[in-house]
């Protein structure tokens, strides 16, 4: 039992409630169709609040040690922030479009940044110091930042892939949210997140200039948030095309938010550069 | 011969018209940046501007001259990566161009505010509500105060047969769209200065040493660059957190530096990761530190009495005196086997081949230290500590931010903007049906939303015989 124990088990308990509330979407989705109701809604709001109130005990706890600082330095703090500003967006866009069906899509990844810190080797709760590097506040802006656009493009992700299933098999097509609808949500969805990965990579150029005395390097992780933004980029402009719009925009979703993988994971273990502490 | 002229200055307005329709085309843009996508790719798997030694150990010679004639040790600042961003910039220019003067009238000529019949068919919403019986002036009544919920104002154009009523609203969102290419432009530009007018370089300083020099790398070598002014560095030190058990964590390193001009202390600042120093246009970054040791060596003349004592650092080379010989300290090591601490050194003795050796401390007859001519022994190490800066200008840089700045600005508002529009046409004749019609740049699904609720607000207080109001 280290010093992280109560936020740990905060997160362990939300992490537990997404997936209740994954299979509730999952299990009404199948018997009423288009009336999956507030339950599992309703859990995974829960799971938010009680999510939420581990991040306030994670930010205490860190005071308590003696070296406190924004819990947003280290991959066990930035996947469960990711999975809170996912179940964030997801909420909104459930509060805006009432298209419940779309949680059975999001849920899934709500549940797994978190278990991805047991999973993943060498990710662990426990608090240590910054280093020099890190003590800044445009940590915390831009870490903000980039996860808000992450997560979007999480939520994209699951539309676009209810997308690709709805042009896929038209017999579905009677249960799910119409083409329209979810070209909608879809397009809102990375409506905020392609201004977040914007700001992102902004934030994160002033505060490698304040650092390292230059605001773009081009190191393997700056050019794989740029990747994922041009993939977007491509994305909106696409959008304006009639014919690409749809399907096509769906599989760019679905390419960049595998760039945002790659961004997020695939640079710290598979190619080294700056961003070795996240 | 006129004809012809004519004919080819036609013909070239074709392809220049081609090249241009090309270029303002928005396939062209998603092309482009996908490409873009797909080439940064590459050089995230192929390390950059890493030494030469590096990449044919790693590739061998072969591949490496293929990878380096196309430039992919330093792809993105290769002539064929430039040459994509360029086209990307050309096609968003064109683009612009293309569309402007259409939004220009838009945003900025005030449009006929007549609901047309023939606008009903090209209007993406249109919704007719019956009257049931109101006077013209009754029936706007209740319009107005419906619109009033939605808009702010409205212009209200007469004519024989109709009164309209015309709405709109977030009609320079519009402009959010050049707003972002152009700070597109601008971060591009900023970029462009800081790399033709900056440059990055680094200094090592001695902790009470005083440098007017930094150095610049160019390819493999190391370029000085006079700074104009001097940089002391009075002091260097690491600072741990304050933790209970044996783990030690850096908490800050920080250097306390003092600018020295026209052998005047102009400024003085302890420097921290995160925390520059900014002068004259430069900026001093905490990048690293370390030791070099200062040795002190005995020299001792075959067939001469005493010792001379030499003093260098490592990396350095100096003249033994009165002899054409110079020795050179290639490295302090703390321990050499078991033996202690120790020196490699490099003799240059005339023009005989330099020859390499260790010197012990505590070793006084290791065979290795003479030479035929010299017996050099190891006096003294003192180890000092320096500070590593990185020193940076960059005038471009403030450039970057207004662009940056301005894209978040033109994201927003072209996100969460848009112009729409509604027009509501009220016919004199109170057994035609009021129409209203509307259209918006974005938003659609909002729009609707916002546009049907008018319409049923609409019916409902035309459905009251008198004015809500009272």
């Amino acid at each position: 039992m280290g010093p992280s124990f109560s936020s740990h088990t905060f997160f362990n308990l939300s992490m537990g409630i997404y997936l209740v509330s994954f299979l509730g979407y999952l299990i009404l989705s199948t018997s009423h169709p288009k009336r999956i109701g507030i339950l599992p809604t309703s859990l995974l709001a829960a799971g938010f609040l009680l999510h939420s109130a581990g991040l306030a005990f994670r930010w205490a706890e860190t005071h308590r040690t003696g070296y406190g600082y924004v819990p947003l330095s280290n991959m066990y703090e930035s996947l469960i922030f990711f999975s809170w500003t996912i179940v964030l967006i997801y909420l909104i866009l459930e509060f805006k479009y009432k298209q419940r069906i779309i949680g059975l899509f999001v849920t899934p990844f709500a549940f797994l940044a978190i278990a991805l810190t047991s999973i993943i080797p060498g990710v662990s709760p426990r608090i240590t110091p910054l280093v020099p590097a890190l003590q800044s506040n445009w940590l915390t802006i831009h870490v903000t930042t980039c996860f808000f656009g992450y997560a979007a493009f999480a939520v994209s992700f699951g539309i676009s892939i209810l997308y690709l299933i709805r042009d896929k098999n038209s017999g579905l097509s009677r249960w799910l949210p119409s083409s329209e609808i979810l070209d909608e949500i879809n397009y809102k969805s990375i409506v905020i997140g392609f201004p977040m990965l914007t700001l992102g990579i902004i934030t994160g150029a002033a505060w490698a200039n304040y650092a390292w005395g230059s605001y773009w390097s081009w190191d393997p992780k700056e050019t794989w948030s740029l990747i994922t933004w041009f993939v977007y980029a491509a994305f909106l402009h696409a959008r304006f095309t009639r014919d690409w719009r749809g399907r096509k925009t769906a599989i760019l979703s679905v390419i960049g938010f595998s760039a945002v993988l790659f961004t997020y994971f695939g640079v710290n273990y598979l190619i080294s550069g700056l961003h070795s502490y996240l | 011969m006129k004809e012809s002229k004519v004919e080819i200055g036609r013909k070239e307005m074709g392809v220049l018209t081609i090249l241009f329709d090309l270029f303002r085309s928005v396939k062209l843009t998603i092309f482009l940046l996908i490409l873009l996508a797909i080439v940064s790719i590459v050089g995230t798997l192929i390390k950059q501007n890493a030494p030469t030694e590096e990449y044919i150990q790693r590739y061998g010679i072969g591949l490496y001259k293929v990878l380096n004639f196309f430039d992919l040790f330093d792809m993105y600042h290769s002539w064929w990566f430039s040459a994509i961003l360029l086209f990307l910039v050309i096609n968003l220019i064109a683009c612009s161009l293309h569309r402007l003067p259409g939004i220009l009238r838009q945003v900025f000529r005030t449009r006929s505010e007549g609901l047309e019949d023939s606008m009903l068919r090209t209007l993406p919403h249109v919704e007719k509500v019956r009257n049931p019986g109101l006077t013209e002036a009754g029936a706007e009544e209740r319009i107005r105060s419906e619109l009033k919920k939605w808009f702010r104002k409205w212009k209200r154009t007469e004519t024989d047969s109709a009164i309209t009523l015309y709405s709109e609203k977030g009609r320079f969102s519009r402009l959010g769209v050049y707003v972002t290419h152009l700070s597109i432009l601008i971060v591009l530009v900023g970029g462009l200065i800081g790399s033709q007018l900056g440059f990055k370089g680094f200094v090592n300083i001695l902790e009470g040493e005083t440098v007017d020099q930094i150095y610049v790398r160019v390819k493999d070598r190391e370029i000085p660059k006079p700074l104009g002014f001097s940089v002391r560095c009075d002091d260097f030190r690491i600072t741990y957190y304050d933790l209970q058990g044996p783990e030690k964590h850096v908490k800050e390193y920080t250097s306390l530096l003092t600018i020295v001009e026209d052998s005047k202390e102009v400024l003085r600042k302890s420097v921290e990761v995160n925390h520059p120093l900014r002068y004259k246009g430069l900026a001093f970054y905490q990048a690293s530190y370390g030791t070099v040791h200062h040795v002190s060596l005995g020299v001792q003349q075959k067939g001469r009495k005493g010792k001379q004592l030499v003093n260098l650092v490592e990396g350095e080379t100096v003249s033994i005196p009165n002899s054409d010989s110079q020795i050179h300290l290639l490295r302090y090591a703390p321990q050499i086997h078991n033996f202690g601490e120790g020196v490699q050194l490099v003799l240059f003795k005339g023009n005989q081949e330099p020859r390499a050796f260790w010197v012990l401390k505590d070793l006084k007859r290791f065979d290795l230290r003479n030479d035929h001519d010299f017996i050099i022994t190891l006096e003294g190490v003192t180890p000092k500590e320096y500070t590593g800066l990185q020193v940076t200008k960059d005038p471009g840089v403030w450039v970057v931010w207004i662009g940056s700045a301005m894209m978040i600005l033109g994201l927003v508002i072209s996100f969460f903007f848009s112009h729409q529009r509604v027009w509501v046409r009220i016919p004199r004749e109170s057994t035609k049906e009021v129409v209203l019609a509307g259209s918006t740049n974005k938003n659609r699904v909002g729009f609707e939303k916002m546009f049907n609720q008018l319409v049923e607000g609409v019916q409902r207080r035309m459905k009251f015989q008198q004015p809500e109001t009272f």
